[in-house]
């Protein structure tokens, strides 16, 4: 009868069968008792996903893990298993998973696991083996992984859990959300999708009070052009602020570190404070013209030897602190 | 120097960007990215706002426009819009310096201007334009559906960041966020720069004879 079975299985299924025919050999020969339940698992072809669930879990002398179907998860003495019984039970995840999901919609909580191919791949290069061994690693550490993420993420109860350093994302299907990979996988993607929109959500205002990915785009969008149409606009104005290539922006920094006698200036110390106050207030008031004035005098008288000397006091260390502060202190008026 | 660096991440991202389309290679990158993305996320409302970086973008805004109107000086027949296009690229630059790389904008902003001036010295210009027109009127004929909104308007905002145009649509947010930020630190700059210059500036000129 057995023989028979196998056949069937062998003409429906192709390689998760043929594992799970070495499975079975494997289990026969650790467990000579074990084979009545998978005989009566295997009789009922029809069942065959939906029943190697069941008749796995059944056997509690197995020491197998509960992966599917089950809201409670045993603890350590169930994943304690040798490498041999669960031969198999890896590749028919896939498997399984959609027939599974069927199976248990009822429950309430399910262990999901979206499965990495490439992790596995990147562990079956490092070991030699056939391609069917291949497998069973595979699986094999997917269930130790995948129990350590249980036993981590247990307390969690309805929430995504933390991604591992084997990029491994597990999610729990909420209660009376659809338990298939597809929509899960697709609500994974719509949630990362709306926590960047809530970001996006802060940063642009005004679109607190608009809902809908559309419309909120829409003022994204808006809100990124105007950005940079006034960046246009201000370089323009940069532009145009210097339209004499001897005017140098040194100049009005240095002049007001530079100690160099100034017949219109009362004193350096009274400009640099009247400045930098005015920085502050952020107002230009007529101290700030005047003391605009000022520098403008002595530009006039140094203008050909702006670059050099001025460059000079730059250097030294004066001048940018002078302008850090400016810039604190702008920052700070600015209201950032 | 920094150019040399960033060209090989370039490249990687590309070739990241390319494989996410296929099933099985993307998941590592993604979930990797994930982690650096939520981080980014958290962080770019912040980092683009803090008093430093705006200290460092402000000096090194400062030296860089130096420079570039020394440079100008050469060349004193300049239109008014060609010197703002070029202030406009330098400042673009230096927020992209600031970034320190981790963003892909301004990654792309920093190699834009490297592979412009090979572009210029291979002379394929001309070729790389005719092949581009040539492939985009290839995919409007064969699209002539239209997209549905969200997709125009996502495609328009991969269009609006700098080197986004094939980005995933979690990270093109993720790049349109710090982006936004970055932007709104500049205009600050700019803007504080311009009024600092135009209150220093002669005022004689421009208050009459």
């Amino acid at each position: 009868m057995n023989g028979a079975i196998e056949a069937d299985l062998l003409l429906d299924y192709n390689t998760d069968m043929s594992v799970l025919e070495r499975q079975r050999a494997h289990l026969k020969y650790l467990n000579p008792g074990f084979d009545s339940p998978l005989a009566g698992f295997f009789s009922d072809s029809s069942m065959i996903n939906g029943g190697v669930i069941d008749g796995f879990l059944g056997t509690d002398g197995l020491n197998l893990p509960m992966i599917y179907g089950q809201t409670t998860v045993e603890g350590d003495p169930r994943l304690s298993i040798s490498p041999e019984t669960m031969i198999g039970t890896g590749n028919f995840k896939k498997r399984k998973f959609d027939t599974e999901t069927k199976d248990c919609d009822g429950k309430k909580k399910k262990i999901l696991m979206m499965n990495r191919e490439d992790e596995v791949e990147e562990e079956d290069e490092k070991s030699k083996l056939t391609e069917q061994n291949n497998g069973s690693t595979k699986s094999i550490k997917k269930m130790k992984n995948k129990a350590k993420k249980e036993e981590n993420s247990y307390s969690n109860d309805s929430s995504k859990v933390t991604i591992q350093k084997t990029d491994y994302i597990h999610v729990r299907a909420r209660r009376g959300q659809a338990t298939d990979s597809h929509s899960i996988a697709e609500r994974v993607r719509r949630e990362k999708i709306s926590e960047r929109m809530k970001f996006l959500q802060d940063l642009v205002p005004g679109c607190d009070k608009i809902t809908g990915k559309a419309g909120m785009l829409d003022e994204i969008i808006n809100y990124v052009q105007s950005l940079q149409r006034q960046i246009e606009f201000l370089s323009m104005k940069l532009a145009v602020v210097n339209p004499r290539p001897d005017f140098d922006m040194d100049d009005i920094f240095a002049k007001e570190v530079a100690s160099t006698p100034m017949t219109v200036v009362p004193s350096p110390e009274m400009v640099n404070s009247g400045y930098s106050h005015e920085m502050v207030n952020s107002g230009y008031s007529n101290e700030m013209v005047s003391s605009g004035y000022l520098h403008f005098n002595p530009m006039q008288q140094v203008d050909t030897t702006s670059s050099d000397p001025l460059s000079s006091c730059f250097n030294n260390g004066q001048a940018p602190s002078m302008w850090d502060s400016h810039v604190q202190n702008l920052y700070g008026s600015l209201g950032v | 120097m920094v150019n040399s660096n960033l060209f090989p991440s370039i490249e990687a991202t590309g070739g990241e960007s390319s494989t996410e389309s296929r099933r099985k290679k993307p998941r590592i990158s993604e979930t990797e990215a994930e982690i650096e993305a939520r981080r980014i996320n958290e962080e770019s409302l912040k980092r683009w706002k803090t008093n430093r970086v705006q200290q460092i973008y402000a000096s090194k805004l400062v030296e860089a426009l130096r420079r570039v109107r020394q440079r100008s000086t050469n060349e004193p027949d300049k239109v008014v819009s060609v010197a703002a296009r070029e202030i406009r690229e330098t400042a673009d630059r230096v927020l992209a310096a600031s970034a320190k790389g981790t963003t892909r904008w301004s990654r792309a902003i920093l190699a834009s201007r490297v592979r412009a001036k090979l572009k210029k010295h291979k002379k394929a210009a001309k070729k790389s334009a005719g092949n581009c027109k040539s492939r985009k009127a290839a995919a409007t004929e064969t699209n002539r559906i239209k997209l549905p909104a969200v997709d125009r308007k996502l495609k328009f905002l991969g269009r609006l960041v700098p080197g986004c145009r094939k980005v995933s649509v979690p990270n093109l947010l993720d790049e349109a966020t710090d982006y936004i930020a970055a932007l709104e630190m500049q205009v600050r700059a700019m803007e504080a720069l311009a009024e600092l210059l135009t209150a220093a500036a002669p005022r004689t000129t421009l208050t009459g004879p």
